[in-house]
């Protein structure tokens, strides 16, 4: 179907950007709709990637914890609002595994190879979420 | 606000008092700031919870508190009149009232090129400074504010009181899990520094956008939600640009004067990056009125999940680095206070 959720988004900021806010004078709408464009921004992105990052995401937990001796639903499918819900129940699963262990320098070397593992998985899903995240967010919140 | 039932309600307060015209002050993000103007030239200021609570986790009612114990002090603050758990003109959310005080929270034209513009920004920075050293050193035990705020036991402990304090606040008031920012905070108990400057009454944000000013000087310090008892050097890790006025060393040579504190190298880098996480934390707590409905101000959608993942992705470049002045000088290059945006503060 074109145009595609990200070109007519992406059609709203212009049009913000161009015509609506330049035309506001009003101190709190100014500030709304420069918030609501940041938001827009990062829709742009988000509807087209985050079934995607969500479904790797899951993935590589699901695998991460399985190899620390938790059996965790990885399951498959189901739509945005279930790939959601299950990476929300794997990030709390890796939390409270973060949050059990001793700070770094004062692990057992069991430890110490558990918190590699995890940290390596942090460092993927951070970069598999950037493009949703910057540059939006790096724009004025309010 | 309706302008009828705060007149209504204001009147019933102070007597025959008419109101000429009610500001909301902006940004007003974290609590709800009326700019109340009477038509004899007097005023007050009306400061409510906002619909689904504040976005800084602290009790709406401490703010007061520290209000009314300043107000007993020298330090410069608007005269608190009084704290309505229950009023008609809110719908009931809490507010209190202070008198207003004439100046603004910002400085026109203080960062323009200008002749005199480098004297000028060092007269704000020199300001600044007098006013936190003046803040630092009073006496807070006498002041009373050892009875409502936790204090350390030492400038030893200062951080570890910080970082626990901060800790459980942060496990209470998170939208989700995060286990980026449970990482970083093994590293911030890592990396805590020996000891500190000194246990201060400490304001959390300060500066320009924070502060009234008036003639360049500060006349009232406002929004005191962030409060606490703690390592001075906090503050300056949260004084939104104050020490890029003027050469850093500068500015906190003259502070240790007035003070005569020495504020450690290390403490000042640790709360440099520290400051990400505790601003994480605050703007994520203000997200869960979002996320319940209570709240859609659509700020809080871009501060507290926004900004908050822009930090955690801070975090997490953080807890790869072994050495704090690597961190801090990371997250710096990060960090930009919104106010010193001439769209927002239009100055």
């Amino acid at each position: 179907m074109r145009p595609s959720s990200r070109e007519l988004i992406e059609s709203i900021i212009a049009a913000i950007d161009t015509t609506i806010l330049p035309a506001i004078a009003e101190q709190q709408a100014a500030s709304s709709l420069r918030a609501a464009r940041t938001l827009l921004e990062h829709l742009a992105v988000r509807v087209e990637i985050e079934p995607d990052v969500l479904t790797a995401d899951n993935r590589d937990a699901a695998a991460v914890l399985a190899g620390l001796g938790d059996a965790p639903d990885a399951g498959e499918g189901g739509g945005v609002l279930a790939l959601r819900a299950r990476n929300a129940a794997l990030q709390t699963a890796i939390d409270q595994r973060l949050r059990a262990m001793p700070i770094a320098g004062r692990e057992s070397p069991g430890q110490a190879e558990e918190r590699r593992v995890l940290r390596a998985y942090l460092e993927r899903r951070l970069a598999r979420e950037r493009d949703m995240i910057f540059p939006a967010f790096l724009g004025t919140p309010f | 606000m309706e302008q009828d039932r705060l007149q209504a309600y204001l009147r019933g307060r102070m007597g025959d008092v008419t109101i000429d015209r009610v500001v909301r002050s902006f940004p007003g993000l974290s609590r709800e700031t009326w700019l109340v103007c009477f038509d004899d030239g007097d005023g007050v200021v009306v400061r409510a919870d906002p619909p689904g609570g504040g976005i800084v986790p602290t009790p709406f009612a401490f703010e007061w508190q520290v209000y009314e114990t300043l107000a007993k002090t020298a330090i410069p603050v608007a005269e608190p009149l009084w704290y309505d758990a229950d009023p008609d003109p809110s719908g009931g959310r809490p507010l209190f009232v202070r008198r207003l005080v004439e100046g603004s929270t910002y400085l026109p034209g203080l960062y323009d090129d200008v002749p005199g513009a480098t004297a000028r920004r060092e007269a704000v920075a020199r300001e600044h400074a007098e006013k936190l050293a003046m803040l630092h050193t009073l006496d807070w035990r006498a002041a009373g504010f050892g009875t409502f705020i936790d204090a350390p036991d030492s400038p030893a402990d200062a951080m570890r009181h910080e970082l626990e304090t901060w800790s459980r606040i942060w496990h209470a008031v998170k939208s989700e899990a995060f286990p980026v920012v449970s990482e970083a905070l093994g590293w911030f108990e890592a990396h805590l520094p020996a000891t500190g400057a000194a246990i201060s009454l400490c304001k959390g944000n300060n500066g320009i956008g924070e502060e009234i000013w008036r003639d360049d000087r500060i006349v009232a310090f406002s929004d005191w939600e962030l409060a606490s008892i703690g390592d001075p050097c906090n503050d300056w890790s949260l004084s939104q640009g104050m020490l890029d006025l003027l050469d850093r060393d500068r500015i906190l040579r003259y502070y240790e004067e007035l003070t005569g504190f020495s504020l450690l190298p290390e403490n000042f880098t640790y709360y440099r990056v520290w400051d990400v996480f505790k601003s994480l934390c605050a703007l994520n707590a203000g997200l869960r009125a979002f996320i319940a409905g209570e709240n859609r101000m659509l700020a809080r959608a871009t501060l507290g999940f926004g900004k908050s993942r822009v930090f955690e992705h801070l975090l997490g470049r953080v807890i790869g680095m072994n050495s704090l002045d690597e961190a801090a000088d990371y997250v710096v290059q990060w960090r930009k206070n919104p106010y010193h945006d001439p769209r927002i503060s239009g100055a």
